[in-house]
């Protein structure tokens, strides 16, 4: 889901770095007005691990590939501005020391895999937490519904920017239809390791769980 | 109520599972290109899949630097909202 440099064309590239700029600055702040001591770790913890999860492609069909993108990950466990900020690191350092998406790409990446997955995907979860019961359960089953949901949202968002600025030759129908049908297949390893992952935290420390927070009888501390 | 494993363990396992993931289950990885790779080889937006840089060193490399980055950058912005 990493974009390369030269697949967007400047402009569109130069937009959505300023969108991104923009999300990342706001989830800063937030971030530093929402975090205490024992979230800075658990942060840093969070960026460590999708980085590492994303190093792992599964095979979804044949020739064809998906990793995560960890957002909703991300911000089940540490909320969506600290989440945001987390995969944005993982793509900086992907960036600058593995050339795994561009450079000039960057904007475009933060947008798709750490602002939309973190916020958009947070929204879907937050809504499935209304209509599901109040367990542990239905959190890692939110979860793993809005990760899947929010990796085919990240394909429409590449289809968009492609509709807008896209370099190749190919018509805008057939990349649409091409990403989002591979992306639902990817969507539903996102979806798994999510709910697993979520739901092996919830087991061991439960109170870590931004998303799970209503679920404490009592105080953190 | 159960107890708790302490927060310091449970950062330390972790970090123990994400570098154990980097290095040796990245072993395991499928080499394919991802989905957006395959869209781009299949509409001819991309000429071939570059294989992927990062190998197991690589990736416990990474998840070290992320770990550390991104913890500093979260004691700063705490530091400078309390300031």
């Amino acid at each position: 889901m990493h974009i390369p440099d030269g697949f967007i064309n400047g402009e569109t590239s130069l937009g959505a770095g300023i969108v991104a700029a923009t999300g990342i600055g706001v989830s800063l702040r937030r971030a530093g007005q929402v975090l205490d001591e024992k979230q800075v770790p658990l942060a840093g913890l969070v960026a460590a691990f999708v980085f590492a999860a994303q190093m792992i492609n599964f095979p979804v069909a044949s020739g064809t590939s998906g990793h995560l993108l960890g957002g909703v990950l991300a911000a089940v466990l540490v909320g969506p501005f600290i989440g945001a900020v987390c995969v944005t690191v993982v793509l900086v350092v992907q960036a600058m020391l593995f050339a795994d998406g561009g450079l000039t790409a960057l904007g475009l990446n933060v947008v798709n895999m750490a602002l939309l997955t973190s916020f958009g995907g947070y929204a879907i979860f937050r809504a499935l937490r209304i209509v599901l019961p109040r367990s542990a359960t239905a959190v890692a089953l939110a979860s793993g519904v809005a990760a899947g949901v929010a990796v085919v949202l990240a394909s429409v968002a590449f289809t968009v920017e492609y509709a807008i600025g896209g370099a190749g030759g190919a018509s805008v129908a057939t990349v649409g239809a091409a990403m989002v049908s591979v992306h639902v297949l990817i969507g539903i390893g996102e979806g798994v390791i999510t709910a697993m992952t979520v739901s092996a935290v919830l087991a061991s420390r439960p109170d870590l769980v931004w998303g799970a927070r209503d679920l404490q009888r009592e105080p953190t501390r | 109520m159960s107890r708790r494993i302490r927060l310091s363990a449970f950062i330390a396992a972790g970090l123990v599972v994400a570098l154990a993931v980097a290095f040796f289950v990245s072993r395991a990885a499928s080499s394919q290109p991802d989905g957006l790779n395959r869209v781009a080889i299949d509409n001819g937006l991309e000429q071939a899949s570059k294989p992927s840089a990062v190998d197991g060193r690589a990736g416990v490399l990474g998840v070290t630097v992320t770990f550390a980055l991104a913890s500093g950058v979260f004691v700063v912005v705490r530091r400078r909202n309390r300031g």
